[in-house]
């Protein structure tokens, strides 16, 4: 058999078998790309965080008291769930299901919504400005960017919910949908090193 | 072999659908990865000469003791956008070009992956380099040394806005690198020619896959060293400030993390070049392909392990830096597979010595005393005596200068006549080698003996009777010549374009799919897919097929004319390189050029510390981004 | 024909003979330099002048005899592969592609050749010699617990010396026993500084926020140069200082008129000088234990006149040199923290008479 046949033959074979058989399209690769350079930004950040910590005596630094873990277990959990609707709206969507889609949507934004109101008010209740000294800096200067790569999302949501909204999805393409959700799932495991991190660990004795 | 013969009726209407706009809107709107390429080598050789005269004014300050030429600061600033310069704006966006012009071409497609994100990173990389060369115009050049180490650089220490000139444009020049980088790897994994199985890809792909990841795993270190630093400078933050509980050595930790690994990102591709051009010239397989991209990995993996031999004054505890020490070692291990594939495909092949050749073999001889005093300094004992002196200004020229640039200078004498169709001047390609050869090594030669003798490095100027004189002198002379030389290879590109010898398809018989179509290569790139099956598939085993005929469906059709007419390129399956499905190459776009505008607006609001403008910036990149995101489920089926 | 190909079959002779001579050129160059190592007037790393500097000095000697039969060797069969024209079935006429041999008649086993021993076993072999001996070297380095500790803080762009269990405090100088171990405290106050003294030791840097410590013993007297090693502002290439090695008895009466208060004024010149320094804006940064300049933001010069040189060994220690630094301050060390003083040459030859009497 010819190349010529052979890869004619592998063709025709992946056009009847349609569009489920087809792999990723290049912009999901590139997200995955572009989100794995993104934590390393934060894995820069968070080594950063324990070199500092390594090389102090008392930690938080300048008599600053160790974060309280009340309120933001409360808001980890909504930011956590609100992950959890875009998988549905995945699977929904790749039925054609396009009004459980905007609902799953809907849904994610209010939670991660929620989550930033409170990570606002965090901020104006610290006590502590980036300026103090280095622990103080380096706990804003975190939690802030994961605030904005928040902000991202809720943009990004947002643009989706759209999209959505205008109907212009359908079960072959919805490109965009994945690769948003696949970028706020980013956005709460980020969270999860950065609570784990600077809330978590300073309790730990 | 050439390329298939279409009616031309056809031809026109193909080219009409691949044609960028006309005149200065074609300028900025274009996303095609050849004229995207040759502008990344045009600008970048632009930096390449503004770099080198700072290092001829720099080399005539200190041709003699107590020179006069220049006073301490503006000496200051010149070595310090020497480095920078070379580094961000030199060396990292050519080999981009060069890769942005030549992996889709050898790999059979008809664009990369993304051609509006390539646009984009090639905006970004001017704004970048603008930015950074405002800092001239205002003779305000940073001068805290190439990596800018605090507390020297923070505001108390550098208290003028020089330091933020670089602290913001590193930063920001890593957005262009980092783009690149995901566009490279997405384009050689899911775009390359049906038939182009892992095994077969060239090993000049291969290289810029490993560029790809080292790239995306090591520009975020850089990019939080220096916003950590403006940071400090511009907010007052406490990160690098020991009285405020922060570390100096936090700094020196986060820059080599990149900064180690980025030299080899500048290595790597060069040695695709290499291999590729030694292959062609040997007229041979190439030696030892598996071993070679296992040694290109090998590397790439190695290169994140050994950042701290740059810090090993610095008095960290000595069991961690006996590991780094030995990693550092390890280093040379792979390196050295690469160099015996390189003499093995030529000790079986017959060697042409031909232009490109000779600055593979010149990469040869200076590499490998490159590599070697990189050995020793990667002995702890014997660093500690030689770092930060001449030896090390030595060692990293012969590999940054030698090791890179010959390679560069070889790619620029077997590529330029696929890009532009015309042949260079093989007399005046010569004289160029021999005389960037022998200017290179009387230039970077004795300063081994002169780090040895006990000259530091960054001095404006040194007393005489301490015995460095007279090398300094020879030193001095010998950047003259190799100014020379590489002035020759210019004069060369200028007489080539109304003089060349016209090139033809493959006027070096070579084995890359490039060499199948025209020079130079018509829009589309090929009109008909080839459809690849060996690793030097204009070899073997002879002439290169034709796509799938077109009465087979449309999948298949799409790597015939009809995909040439539609404006699309055929994506394959990862591994096995089995045809799937086609994606619509985006036609030409103002969006890139106008998010790569917004960006900088928002750099140089941060410069200027002034919110609005910054908010303006931001504004401008959100809606351009909206804006091309906005049809993806349109454009991209 | 186009001008770029050369026809197969022509030989090309000149580039390789030209390449051999090119590698020659460097070798002899590289030879020449480093015989050139063992000039007397440089602070060279090679003329060590200490246990450390030696055993290091070795080290680099080893290392580039193992270069250059690397080198040597490797380059031959790089000059001999490119010339070399293949033995193996001769050329395959028949395709009219660029390649001469067809693929499966290739060797594989003269490639697999170099790789496993060129790419993989001498490599192995070399580097474990390096690594072997670099762990015996590192390992030696340190010295025997120091009986004569030091602190040197780095300055912009000066070094202070001190002795703080003799209380005594230079600057730009330190002064050694011979055969005795050294351990030299290093402390900065503003930016990274790097000491280094070629002929004695490897360099270890000086971090702000932290204390590096380097121990090593000066096996002969003599003076030796060092210079700062790590980038540290405008004026880094004019902040050398020198170490000084002397005999036990020596050293120890150095420290003992360094402890005692300067000679006091005895001419009249002198003694308007040292008005001088008392009154006007000296005072605010330098210290001359037993007066009124108690400043600490410059160097003390109690004893300034029994010192080499000056501005961190950018002036000797003349009259002259002092009257130099005195009139024309940024012009020696332009960016130095030391303002240029409006003085009348009158006041200058005072003040210059004064100092230099301070010994």
């Amino acid at each position: 058999m010819t190349a010529d046949a052979v890869v004619a033959g592998q063709i025709a074979e992946s056009a009847v078998l349609g569009p489920q058989a087809r792999s990723r399209r290049v912009g999901w690769w590139g997200m995955v790309l572009l989100i794995t350079t993104e934590a390393m930004i934060f894995a820069a950040l968070l080594s950063s965080y324990f070199f500092v910590r390594a090389n102090s005596n008392a930690w938080p630094q300048g008599g600053i008291a160790a974060p309280p873990l009340g309120r933001i277990s409360v808001f980890t959990v909504l930011l956590l769930a609100s992950s959890v609707p875009l998988f549905w709206g995945e699977i929904a969507i790749r039925r054609g299901e396009i009004r459980q889609l905007r609902l799953a949507l809907a849904i994610s934004f209010v939670l991660g919504l929620a989550f930033l109101l409170n990570q606002v008010n965090e901020f104006r209740t610290l006590g502590f400005s980036a300026k103090d000294n280095a622990y103080a800096s380096l706990f804003i200067v975190i939690t802030g960017l994961h605030g904005l790569h928040l902000i991202a999302g809720l943009l990004m949501s947002a643009v989706v919910q759209i999209k959505a909204g205008l109907g212009w999805f359908d079960a072959d393409r919805h490109q965009t949908v994945l690769l948003f959700s696949m970028y706020w799932h980013f956005v709460d495991v980020v969270w999860i090193f950065v609570f784990s991190s600077l809330y978590l660990s300073t309790h730990l004795r | 072999m050439t390329s298939v013969e279409i009616p031309s009726a056809v031809d026109e209407r193909i080219e009409r659908v691949w044609a960028d706009r006309p005149g200065l809107l074609g300028f900025f709107t274009t996303v095609d990865h050849k004229r995207i390429g040759i502008r990344y080598i045009v600008t970048s050789f632009i930096f390449f000469f503004i770099a080198g005269l700072l290092a001829l004014v720099m080399r005539a300050q200190l041709a003699v003791p107590n020179g006069t030429v220049v006073g301490a600061d503006a000496y200051n600033q010149l070595f310090t956008m020497h480095g920078t310069i070379m580094i961000f704006l030199f060396n990292t966006p050519v080999l981009a070009g060069f890769g942005n012009y030549l992996v889709p071409l050898m790999i059979g497609a008809r664009d990369m992956a993304f051609p509006r994100l390539n646009a984009f990173s090639y905006w970004i990389f001017v704004g970048a380099g603008l930015f950074m060369s405002l800092s001239f115009v205002l003779g305000k050049a940073p001068n805290g040394g190439w990596f800018a180490y605090v507390p020297l650089t923070d505001k108390t220490f550098s208290p003028g806005i020089n330091l933020d000139f670089w602290g913001l444009g590193v930063a920001f020049v890593g957005i262009s690198t980092t783009v690149g980088a995901v566009n490279f790897i997405v384009t050689i994994f899911k775009l390359r020619a049906p038939g182009m199985t892992v095994n077969r890809i060239p090993i000049l792909a291969w290289s810029y896959v490993a560029m790809g990841f080292m790239v995306l795993f090591a520009v975020p270190a850089i990019t939080v060293s220096s916003a950590l630093l403006e940071a400090d400078r511009l907010f007052g933050t406490k990160f690098y400030v020991p009285d405020g509980g922060g570390s100096a050595l936090l700094y020196q930790h986060l820059f080599w993390f990149w900064g180690h690994p980025e030299v080899y990102i500048l290595f790597i591709p060069a040695v695709g070049m290499v291999t590729t051009m030694i292959t062609t010239f040997s007229r041979r397989p190439q030696a030892g392909y598996v071993w070679s991209v296992g040694a290109l990995m090998g590397i790439a993996f190695i290169s994140f392990g050994v950042w701290v031999h740059h810090m090993f004054a610095t008095g960290l505890p000595t069991t961690a830096m006996g590991f780094f020490s030995a990693a550092s070692f390890v280093i040379a291990i792979p390196s050295a597979v690469l160099y015996m594939a390189w003499i093995g495909t030529m000790w079986g092949g017959k060697v042409r010595f031909t232009t490109p050749m000779l600055f593979a073999l010149g990469f040869l001889i200076i590499f490998l005393i490159g590599g070697i005093t990189g050995v020793m300094v990667a002995s702890l004992p014997f660093d500690l005596q030689v770092t930060d002196t001449y030896f090390i200004v030595a060692h990293f020229h012969y590999v940054l200068n030698g090791a890179v640039v010959f390679p560069i200078f070889g790619a620029l004498y077997y590529w330029l006549p696929k890009m532009s169709g015309r042949m260079l001047s093989e007399r005046l390609g010569k004289w160029s080698f021999w005389t960037m050869l022998v200017g290179f090594n009387v230039t970077f030669g004795p300063m081994h003996v002169l780090g040895e003798l006990g000259m530091p490095r960054r001095i404006y100027t040194y007393d005489a009777g301490l015995g460095w004189a007279a090398l300094n002198m020879v030193i001095s002379l010998g950047s003259l010549l190799f100014a020379a030389g590489t002035l020759m290879t210019v004069a060369n590109i200028v007489w080539s374009r109304k003089h060349g010898a016209l090139a033809g398809d493959d006027p070096w018989q070579a084995d890359t799919l490039e060499w199948s179509t025209t020079s130079p290569p018509p829009d589309q790139n090929f009109t008909a897919v080839p459809v690849v099956e060996s690793l030097h598939p204009l070899w073997f085993p002879g002439p290169v097929r034709l796509a799938i005929p077109a009465d087979v469906d449309t999948a298949a059709r799409t790597q015939g004319e009809v995909g040439a007419l539609e404006r699309t390129t055929p994506i394959t399956s990862g591994l096995d390189s089995l045809p799937e499905f086609e994606v619509l190459v985006p036609t030409p776009s103002p969006l890139p050029v106008l998010a790569a505008l917004g960006v900088t607006i928002f750099f140089i609001g941060m410069l200027i510390s002034a919110a609005f403008v910054l908010a303006v910036g931001g504004l401008v990149v959100l809606g351009g981004i909206t804006t091309w995101a906005w049809r993806t489920e349109m454009d991209h089926p | 024909m186009v001008e770029g190909v050369i026809p197969r079959g022509a030989h090309c002779r000149t580039p390789l003979t030209r390449r051999r001579t090119t590698s020659l050129i460097v070798a002899i160059v590289a030879i020449v330099g480093a015989l050139s190592a063992c000039s007397s007037a440089s602070p060279s790393m090679l003329d060590g002048k200490s246990p450390q500097a030696d055993r290091i000095s070795d080290l680099w000697w080893l290392m580039f005899a193992l270069a250059v039969a690397v080198y040597v060797t490797v380059i031959a069969f790089v000059i001999v592969a490119a010339m070399r024209r293949r033995r193996s079935p001769g050329p395959d006429t028949s395709s009219d592609s660029g390649v001469s041999l067809r693929g499966d008649l290739l060797d594989d086993r003269v490639d697999r050749r170099f790789l496993l021993y060129g790419g993989l076993l001498l490599p192995v072999i070399v580097l474990g010699i390096i690594a072997v001996q670099t762990v015996r070297v590192s390992d030696s380095l340190q010295a025997a617990t120091a009986r004569v500790h030091i602190d040197v803080d780095a300055k912009d762009w000066w070094w202070r010396i001190s002795y703080p269990n003799d209380g005594v405090v230079t600057a730009n100088e330190i002064h050694v026993p011979v055969g005795e171990s050294v351990q030299i405290a290093l402390r900065s106050d503003n930016v990274v500084h790097s000491l280094w003294v070629p002929q004695l030791n490897g360099k270890s840097d000086v971090i702000p926020g932290e204390t590096n410590y380097m121990t090593f013993i000066a096996a002969q007297t003599g003076i030796f140069r060092g210079q700062c090693a790590e980038f540290c502002g405008i004026e880094h290439a004019k902040m050398a200082f020198i170490v000084i090695v002397q005999t036990r008895a020596d050293f120890e009466a150095w420290l003992a008129s360094s402890r005692t208060p300067g000679v006091a004024a005895q001419t009249a010149q002198q003694r308007q000088g040292a008005q001088l320094v008392a009154t006007t804006s000296c005072a605010g940064c330098h210290t001359i234990i037993g007066t009124a300049a108690i400043g600490t933001v410059g160097p003390d010069l109690t004893h300034v006149g029994s010192r080499q040189t000056l501005a961190s060994d950018s002036l000797p220690n003349t009259p002259d040199g002092m009257v130099r630094w005195l009139t024309a301050t940024q012009q020696v060390k332009a960016g130095a923290l030391m303002p240029q003083i409006d003085l009348t040459a009158a006041q200058v030859a005072a003040i210059t008479a004064y100092l230099e009497s301070l010994k």
